[in-house]
C-alpha cells in the first residue's frame, strides 16, 4: 500500500526512500502501532522494502542506478544530440538521476541531469559540451537538506569543467527544510532529508517549476555565488498542482 | 436546409445536381468572390471551383487550364490555401491545400458522395448516419483533436492536408490520395547566416503575399515571438506602401493571471500599430461557449479556441482579414521538440513502442487514461496500438526526413497543425466572416524551414533560433529573449469558479449516464478537481459533450 501510494497508483517511479517516506508520514497506526520516526527506523523500513523487492518486485521501484550503458544509440537519426538543452541539473545521488529520468522530468523540463559523481557518463559528456558551448547556460543543483551547497557548487564546476566563478543555482533542500516543509516534518526527528523523501507529485511538479523558472534570460543566479531557492518546497504536500491545465 | 443551418456549403456527386455549377457552394463563406480569392470556371470540359486564397497573379482560370492540361500534377505548383474541386464526365476530385489551412469533409450516403468545408455541411444531408467512433474518441482524449482521415463520427471522413479525394462518378468508388510531400526536402549545407537570410526572405514573401491590397487588416498579437514577427513584418511592409499598419488585438484573462500583454504592447509600440487589449473572463467564455462549439463544429478540445473566438468577434468590427502567428512552433522548431529529443539522451525508450508512447505523452492531455475515462461498455472498442501508436509511428519511424528534428516538425505540422491549429483559427474567425492569414504556415516557408540546417532552428537549446535572428532588427529584444509562454487559459480556476456551474450542468451524473460515453465516477472525480491537469480534461469533456448534443440534436 505504501508503494502504491508512493507511486501514485503506478503513475510515478519511486525509490525505496520514497516508499519509506510514505510510512514516515503516516498519521495513522500501522499494524496497530504508530511507526517511530527515527533515523534507525527509517533505514530499517528502507532495507525491508529493498529486500521485499528482491523477492516480490515492486512495480516502478528504482533500486539501483541503471542508465549507464556502453551501447551506442539504437536510433538511426544522426542528430539526436545536436540541439542541446535549456539547462544542466546536477544531483547529489545517482539514484535521483534514474528517478527524474524515469519520470521524464529531464524531457519535460528540457534539462540534462547528471549526478555529482559523474553518472551517467554519456550524459555528463554531453553536459560538459553544452556548458562549454554556451557560457550562459544555467547550471542548477539539487541536494538533500544535509548537503553543503557551496561545496557541491564547487564540485559541480569542477565536474563540468567550468570556471569557478560561473553562477550556479541551488534548488536543493535547505538545512531547515524539515522544519519548514510540511511533507518533511518527520525528518525533524529522522535527520537530513533527501530529495526523494518528498511526495513524488510535489517533487516532480516542484522541480519542473523551478527548472522552468531558470532560463538564460531570467536566471536566479547572482554574481558567481550560489543562489538558494529552496523556499519553493515550503508548500510541498502530498499533492501537486503546478500549471494552468 | 444548408442555408438554414448556416454552414459553408456542400458539394454533391449526385449526377444532375447543380451540374452547371457543382462547385458553387464551396466558396459561400468567402469574404469576396473575385478571381484572386476563389470562384469557378469551366475549361475543356472541366468545371473547376476554388475556395480560398490563390497566390498573387494566379486566377481560377489559370488553375483550370493547368488542371485540364496536367491533371492533378498541376497542384504541385499551386501555392496559396484552398479547397480545389473539379469534375469532368467521369471523375470528381476535391483537393485540400498542402498544409491544411482550409478543411474539407466528406461522406457517402444513399449512393451519393457529399463534400463540405465543414462537417455540418455533410451532416445536413437528411438521414446522414451519426454513429460515434470510439477509437476516434480515444484519439480526441489524447490529442484534443482527431487526426488523419477519421472523424468522431464513423461515417464522416476528413480529407487530410495535402490529399485529394477522387470519386468515380459512374461507380461511386472513392479513394484518398496524398499529393503533397515535404518529407523529401533535405537540409542544405549552408552557414547559419545564410539560413537566417533564407528564413527572412521566405517569411517576408509569405507576409507580403497575404497583405490585402487596399483593405485594412487586423492582427492577433499575443506578445509571443511568432505573432510579433508577423505584425512587425506586416507593419513595415504596409508603411512602405503608404498604408496604415495592422490594427492589433491581444487579450488577458484578468489581472490575477499571468499574461503576455506587456510584451504585446511593446511590439505594438515598436510596430506603431493601433493596439487594443481585451480582458476575457470565464463568465464571458461560458456565455458564448455553446455558440463557439457550434462554429467549431468538429470536436477540438483546446481552450485557446475561446481566446481566438472572442478576439475574432472584436477584430471583425474593423476588417475582414486577420493576420496571425500560427505555425511558428511546428514550422520553426518550437517547444514540442526538445522534450522528444532529450528523451533519447538516456536509454529509457527501450520498449518497442517507447518512442511512440513518449510522443503521445508529450501532448499532455488525457492519453494515459483513455480507458479509465471511457464508459466500461465502450472500452473494448478502443485499441491503443491501433488508435494511437499506429497513428504516430509512421511519422516517428519514417526514413524521410532523415533528421529527427525534421521528422518531429513534419509530425507536428501534419497532426497539430492540420487538425488543431489551422481548423481552429479558420472556424473561429470564419464565425465572424473573417479570413485568417497565417504566413508562417506558408508552403514555401515550410520548405525553407526544412531546407535550412536543423541546427539553425534549434540551436544549443534555443528554440526557433533562425526565426529569432531573422527578425532581430524588427522585433523588440525582450520578446526575442523571453522563453515561450503560450496563451495560458486559466481553465483550472474557471472550473472552480465562473465555469463551475456550467461544468456541473453539462457533465452532471445524469447527463453522463444518458450519453453513455464517459465513466461517471472518473468524471465526478475530475469535477472535484483531484489532480493538476483536470482543468484541461474537463474542458475537453465539456466541449465534447456540447458538440455531441449539437450533432445528435439533443
Amino acid at each position: 500500500m505504501a508503494a502504491a501510494r508512493a507511486t501514485g497508483g503506478g503513475e510515478w517511479w519511486v525509490t525505496a526512500n520514497g516508499v519509506a517516506a510514505v510510512l514516515a508520514r503516516r498519521r495513522r497506526p500501522l499494524f496497530g502501532m504508530f511507526p517511530r520516526t527515527s533515523r534507525a527506523a527509517f533505514e530499517r523500513w528502507r532495507e525491508t522494502i529493498l529486500q521485499y523487492h528482491q523477492t516480490y518486485p515492486i512495480h516502478r521501484l528504482i533500486d539501483r542506478p541503471a542508465l549507464e550503458t556502453d551501447a551506442g544509440t539504437p536510433w538511426p537519426e544522426p542528430d539526436l544530440f545536436d540541439y542541446g538543452a535549456e539547462r544542466v541539473l546536477v544531483v547529489d545521488d545517482p539514484l535521483l538521476v534514474d528517478l527524474f529520468v524515469r519520470n521524464w522530468v529531464h524531457s519535460d523540463s528540457r534539462t540534462v541531469i547528471v549526478s555529482i559523481d559523474g553518472y551517467p557518463r554519456r550524459a555528463l559528456d554531453l553536459a560538459k559540451q553544452l556548458v562549454a558551448d554556451r557560457d550562459d547556460l544555467p547550471i542548477c543543483l539539487l541536494h538533500s537538506s544535509g548537503a553543503a551547497p557551496e561545496d557541491m557548487a564547487a564540485d559541480t564546476r569542477e565536474l563540468l569543467a567550468v570556471d569557478q566563478g560561473r553562477p550556479v543555482d541551488d534548488l536543493g533542500l535547505a538545512v531547515d527544510a524539515p522544519r519548514r516543509v510540511r511533507a518533511l516534518h518527520p525528518w525533524r526527528r529522522i535527520g537530513p532529508a533527501s530529495v526523494d523523501c518528498l511526495p513524488m507529485g510535489a517533487l516532480t511538479v516542484g522541480v519542473s517549476g523551478l527548472l522552468a523558472a531558470i532560463t538564460v534570460a531570467g536566471g536566479m543566479a547572482g554574481g558567481g555565488d550560489t543562489s538558494h531557492t529552496s523556499h519553493v518546497w515550503d508548500d510541498a504536500t502530498d499533492g501537486g498542482d503546478g500549471d494552468f491545465g | 436546409m444548408a442555408d438554414a443551418l448556416g454552414h459553408r456549403g456542400r458539394l454533391t456527386s449526385e449526377p444532375g445536381v447543380r451540374d452547371d455549377d457543382p462547385l458553387a457552394t464551396i466558396g459561400v463563406a468567402l469574404p469576396r468572390d473575385d478571381g484572386a480569392l476563389g470562384g469557378r470556371t469551366r475549361v475543356a470540359g472541366h468545371v473547376v471551383g476554388i475556395a480560398g486564397r490563390l497566390p498573387p497573379g494566379v486566377s481560377v482560370d489559370t488553375v483550370a487550364v493547368a488542371l485540364a492540361q496536367r491533371g492533378c500534377a498541376a497542384l504541385d505548383d499551386l501555392g496559396g490555401e484552398w479547397i480545389v474541386a473539379w469534375r469532368n464526365e467521369r471523375t470528381l476530385v476535391v483537393a485540400r491545400d498542402a498544409l491544411g489551412v482550409r478543411t474539407a469533409y466528406w461522406g457517402s450516403h444513399r449512393g451519393r458522395v457529399l463534400v463540405g468545408v465543414e462537417p455540418k455541411a455533410v451532416l445536413a444531408a437528411p438521414g446522414f448516419p451519426r454513429t460515434l467512433d470510439v477509437g476516434a474518441i480515444g484519439q480526441f482524449l489524447t490529442f484534443s483533436f482527431v487526426p488523419g482521415e477519421r472523424c468522431t463520427l464513423r461515417d464522416l471522413r476528413e480529407i487530410p492536408a495535402g490529399h485529394r479525394l477522387e470519386v468515380d462518378l459512374a461507380t461511386g468508388d472513392t479513394r484518398t490520395v496524398r499529393w503533397f510531400f515535404h518529407e523529401e526536402v533535405e537540409p542544405e549545407d549552408c552557414s547559419p547566416e545564410a539560413a537566417v537570410s533564407m528564413v527572412r526572405a521566405a517569411v517576408d514573401r509569405a507576409v507580403a503575399d497575404r497583405l490585402p491590397g487596399n483593405d485594412d487588416v487586423t492582427a492577433f498579437l499575443s506578445g509571443g515571438l511568432d505573432s510579433s514577427v508577423v505584425v512587425c513584418a506586416a507593419a513595415a511592409m504596409r508603411r512602405e506602401r503608404g498604408d496604415s499598419p495592422p490594427k492589433t488585438f491581444s487579450l488577458h484573462f484578468g489581472e490575477e493571471y499571468p499574461s503576455e500583454t506587456e510584451f504585446a504592447q511593446m511590439v505594438a509600440d515598436r510596430a506603431g500599430t493601433d493596439h487594443s487589449t481585451l480582458e476575457v473572463t470565464g463568465r464571458e467564455v461560458g456565455e458564448c461557449l455553446r455558440e463557439m462549439i457550434w462554429h467549431l463544429d468538429d470536436p477540438i478540445g483546446d481552450p485557446v479556441t475561446a481566446g481566438n473566438y472572442v478576439l475574432a468577434r472584436i477584430a471583425s468590427e474593423h476588417s475582414g482579414w486577420v493576420l496571425n502567428g500560427e505555425g511558428g512552433d511546428p514550422v520553426f522548431g518550437g517547444p514540442k521538440n526538445l522534450p522528444m529529443l532529450l528523451a533519447h539522451w538516456y536509454p529509457t525508450l527501450d520498449d518497442p513502442d517507447g518512442r511512440e508512447e513518449r510522443y503521445l505523452a508529450t501532448w499532455r492531455r488525457a492519453g494515459e487514461e483513455v480507458l479509465a475515462l471511457l464508459h466500461p461498455d465502450l472500452r473494448s472498442e478502443f485499441d491503443r496500438e491501433r488508435d494511437l501508436v499506429d497513428v504516430v509511428r509512421p511519422y516517428l519511424r519514417a526514413d524521410q526526413p532523415h533528421h529527427f528534428l525534421n521528422k518531429l516538425m513534419v509530425a507536428n505540422m501534419r497532426l497539430k497543425g492540420a487538425h488543431l491549429i489551422l481548423p481552429k483559427v479558420d472556424r473561429m474567425v470564419g464565425a465572424f466572416s473573417m479570413t485568417p492569414l497565417s504566413p508562417l504556415f506558408d508552403r514555401e516557408v515550410v520548405r525553407t524551414s526544412l531546407r535550412v540546417p536543423p541546427g539553425t532552428k534549434l540551436r544549443s537549446g534555443i528554440e526557433k533560433w533562425a526565426l529569432k535572428e531573422a527578425y532581430r532588427d524588427l522585433v523588440p529584444a525582450e520578446v526575442i529573449a523571453r522563453p515561450k509562454s503560450g496563451m495560458r487559459v486559466p481553465v483550472r480556476h474557471w472550473f472552480r469558479g465562473e465555469l463551475r456551474a456550467e461544468a456541473r450542468s453539462v457533465l452532471s451524473p445524469r447527463a453522463i449516464r444518458r450519453a453513455g460515453i464517459f465513466d461517471e465516477r472518473r468524471v465526478r472525480d475530475m469535477r472535484r478537481y483531484r489532480t493538476g491537469r483536470d482543468g484541461i480534461r474537463l474542458w475537453m469533456l465539456m466541449t465534447f459533450e456540447l458538440w455531441r448534443r449539437n450533432v445528435f440534436g439533443e
